[in-house]
């Protein structure tokens, strides 16, 4: 048997001052294996990523050992293989491309240093961007979201690494886009026998490519296992968790008559192209409407249209009893009540500069909402609500978890207690046990407080899992809509077929022999 | 790590400049304005007390430069303060309002830039006399430019974000969403953009003094000693020299601060 392509050792990491990151992390990585690393934010994946390829941050003291290829990774030898044989693709392809070259001149540029053969279209035909549809001539934005992933991908093959390590690469893409990438890297992983390294909490992803999945928690390695065994019986009681948050249930809806949302030919313009074209759809009081459809298929500008944030057109629009576009200024402060939104990025969801208190007392102060020797009772009742301690109320937004601002921008979306709310990927930036929680609230919210959902998402298992009703978008119109049990068992629109293959829990791709093979005994 | 010393450095630099420049004149015997008869133009040196040598009408170059150097520090202060307040006004609202009303006051920005400065602030002098408030203002105005453009794109970044957007759908108006949410996060990036603006007004300021346009005598700012140190500068090149010195460093004083502001904002981000 030969050597591991790459053997960690006891690898820790403290940063100055602070606690360590990464604790006693050890596991080897076969020539040609897809190794997943699963965790929830904060466990220390990324921090791995970047001690894989020797990119700490300053002040970071490390121990333990780094073997490559049999060799011992010293910095200075590390420098020379990152880019060569070590490459990595990260989770923002639009930050890590440079915006004003065309894609073909930075690929150009990439082969070039790599003193590699392979011409630019070669490279791009390799990713499956077809030379014929001019990709090279393009600038970035041009680009879809997994087309750039794929442009990152071929950058980072250009040097022929013998490692590729791949953080959160699919995190943001839509399930179709995100299927095609898997797909991609799992071919170059077999053809060109390169190990791959896979960052993710993306369980379905992780099932789909890896050959062995890494859990890490708290910094430490909790589980190990070959990616059949780890779904089959997780082996740690943090694995059961996560295999068991994946597979979410459906809970039985509660239907109640009279509609509060009531949508007829609805369209709405996006810098003059039409991004929603004839759409119709009524909801009832305390029902679940889950919207889905690929990237640029005009969810969130319906989002957006139903806030009143954005112009729309429609015949005639009724959401909780008016249409926004007819009412005056005052009338519409007074509408905006009943009508809430929850945004995805939770990171930018908060203004950093405001403590919680103040955050969800701004509601109360826009409205006039009571005295204001009050609010500080409401704001601790809001967060009650929302499952969250008190003392948070004087955090600011950079201390808190990711799941902890998606819950106080549900709690200032509630301040009003709102009639309608929506729900624009509202849990697609979340881990998986962070959603099931949220999730959980907002079913509990729904029962409680009888608020009407608008939940806007790519994930179909949320929308099966909360969701009564379904409208599947596509270019701006609604190819399909029904109660969502019957439109997921038996899709008939093709896109929403194609979007059921690429989101559901299918057989993984992954041919696991292959690694089984090349992986030492 | 390396930003947190060249931010200390720089602000270390500052400090000594500052604090040359409002205590150093008194550490000498002489007025800025009396003249030395017995000892015109000498060498800088210890034995007769003029540390760095006297002008033609005998003024000690010593007290003269740093006197100089806390009334452009003054100047350049106002001036920033001004082309704050101005630029984050005009900048954070038309990024705050968007549309049409952004599109006209920007258009407005690019037609009062498109007028030649120099002559504008010439006019102002002559017009109204040559005084401290009205070069402040008119520098401030001039620097105010650039800030807006700078903080109207920052502004409409920000417009865009959840958090603005979720304000507005709690039915803040525009007001509200300048003062509460806008203006405060855009003051980080004014503060950099200030330790830019204020060696620029500085150098402006100096560079109208030099001209004769600056402050009346006897007033005099750094650009002003540098107009008489030409005048001398074959017989005593130190005339000329010692302001030099001061505004050179204190240029590099500032450039290092803004940097250092710079790189700490965007490790932060």
């Amino acid at each position: 048997m030969n050597a591991p392509l790459l053997a960690v050792d006891a690898l820790t990491l403290r940063h100055r001052g602070g606690a360590e990151t990464l604790r006693q992390i050890g596991f080897e990585l076969a020539t040609g294996e897809c190794l997943a690393v699963l965790g929830e934010s904060g466990s220390g994946k990324s921090t791995l990523a970047r001690a894989l390829i020797g990119l700490l941050p300053p002040g970071a003291s490390v121990s333990g050992t780094l073997r490559f290829a049999g060799e011992l990774l010293t910095a200075k030898r590390h420098a020379q293989l990152r880019g060569r044989r070590i490459a990595m693709v990260f989770q923002d392809a639009a930050a890590s491309l440079h915006p004003l070259r065309r894609i073909g001149v930075q690929l150009d540029e990439a082969l070039r240093r790599a003193a590699s053969a392979t011409s630019v279209a070669a490279a791009l035909r390799e990713v499956g961007l077809d030379e014929a549809a001019g990709f090279a001539a393009r600038y970035p934005h041009q680009l879809s979201g997994g087309q750039r992933q794929r442009v990152m991908i071929a950058l980072a093959l250009a040097a022929s690494p013998q490692l590729l390590i791949a953080d959160e690469l699919t995190s943001a893409l839509d399930p179709l886009a995100a299927q095609g990438v898997l797909e991609l890297l799992d071919r170059l992983r077999r053809e060109r026998a390169m190990a791959l390294l896979f960052i993710s909490h993306d369980l379905h992803a992780v099932r789909r490519v890896a050959g062995r999945v890494l859990l890490l928690h708290a910094g430490a390695v909790d589980a190990l296992a070959a990616a059949d065994a780890f779904f089959a019986q997780p082996p740690s009681a943090l694995a059961q968790q996560l295999v068991a948050a994946a597979a979410l249930r459906r809970p039985p809806a509660e239907v109640v008559a009279a509609p509060i949302v009531e949508v007829r030919g609805l369209g709405a313009d996006y810098a003059r192209h039409p991004a929603l074209r004839e759409v119709s759809f009524a909801l009832a009081r305390g029902a679940a409407l889950g919207v889905v459809g690929a990237s640029g298929s005009g969810k969130s500008t319906l989002a957006r249209v139903l806030l009143a944030l954005q112009r729309g057109h429609a015949q005639s629009l009724r959401i909780a009893g008016a249409d926004p576009f007819a009412l005056s200024a005052s009338a519409r402060k007074a509408w905006r009540r009943k009508v809430q939104i929850v945004f995805q990025d939770p990171g930018s969801a908060l203004d950093p500069r405001l403590r919680v208190a103040d955050c969800l007392s701004e509601p109360l102060a826009l409205h006039g909402h009571g005295a204001r020797a009050s609010w500080p009772q409401r704001v601790r009742e809001l967060l009650a609500a929302v499952q969250l301690a008190p003392e948070l109320a004087q955090r600011l937004p950079h201390q808190l978890s990711g799941g902890q601002k998606q819950r106080v921008a549900i709690a200032r979306a509630l301040a009003l207690d709102p009639e309608v709310l929506v729900c624009d990927e509202a849990l697609s930036a979340l881990d998986r046990t962070v959603q099931a929680g949220i999730l959980d609230l907002l079913q509990q919210l729904q029962r409680e407080r009888k608020l009407t959902l608008v939940f806007i998402s790519h994930d179909l298992a949320t929308v099966r899992a909360l969701c009564d009703r379904v409208l599947v978008l596509e270019h701006g119109r609604v190819v399909e809509q029904g109660a969502t049990a019957a439109v997921l068992a038996d899709p008939q629109h093709p896109h929403t077929r194609a979007l059921i293959a690429a989101a559901g829990a299918g057989a993984p791709l992954h041919c696991a022999d292959a690694a089984a093979e090349a992986r030492p005994s | 790590m390396g930003g947190e010393r060249s931010l200390r450095s720089a602000i270390g630099l500052f400090v000594l400049l500052a604090c040359a420049s409002l205590v150093g004149p008194w550490l000498r015997p002489f007025d800025a304005w009396h003249s030395d008869w017995e000892l015109l133009q000498v060498a800088p040196g210890w034995a007769h007390g003029h540390w760095l040598g006297s002008d033609a009408i005998g003024r000690d170059v010593f007290v003269r430069t740093l006197l100089a150097g806390r009334v452009s520090l003054l100047l350049g202060f106002g001036a920033g303060l001004c082309a704050l307040a101005f630029g984050l006004a005009y900048g954070a609202l038309a990024g705050t309002l968007g549309g049409g009303s952004e599109r006209v006051m920007m258009r407005a920005l690019d037609v009062v830039s498109a007028l030649p400065f120099l002559l504008i602030v010439v006019l102002l002098l002559t017009l109204f006399g040559r005084s401290g408030v009205l070069l402040v203002l008119a520098v401030g105005a001039y620097a105010s430019i650039d800030l807006a453009r700078m903080l109207r794109a920052e502004a409409a970044r920000l417009r865009v974000l959840p958090f603005v957007q979720a304000a507005r759908a709690l039915g803040a108006g525009p007001w509200w969403l300048l003062t509460r949410h806008i203006a405060p996060n855009l003051l980080g990036f004014a503060f950099v953009y200030l330790s830019l603006a204020i060696p620029q007004a500085i150098l402006v300021e100096s560079f109208l003094s030099f001209l004769g346009l600056g402050l009346d005598e006897p007033a005099v700012s750094l650009g002003g000693l540098l107009a008489e140190g030409v005048q001398e500068l074959e017989d005593a090149p130190w005339v000329l020299l010692a302001p030099a010195t001061f505004l050179a460093l204190l240029l590099v004083a500032f450039t290092l601060l803004g940097d250092a502001l710079r790189a700490r904002r965007d490790l932060r981000a």
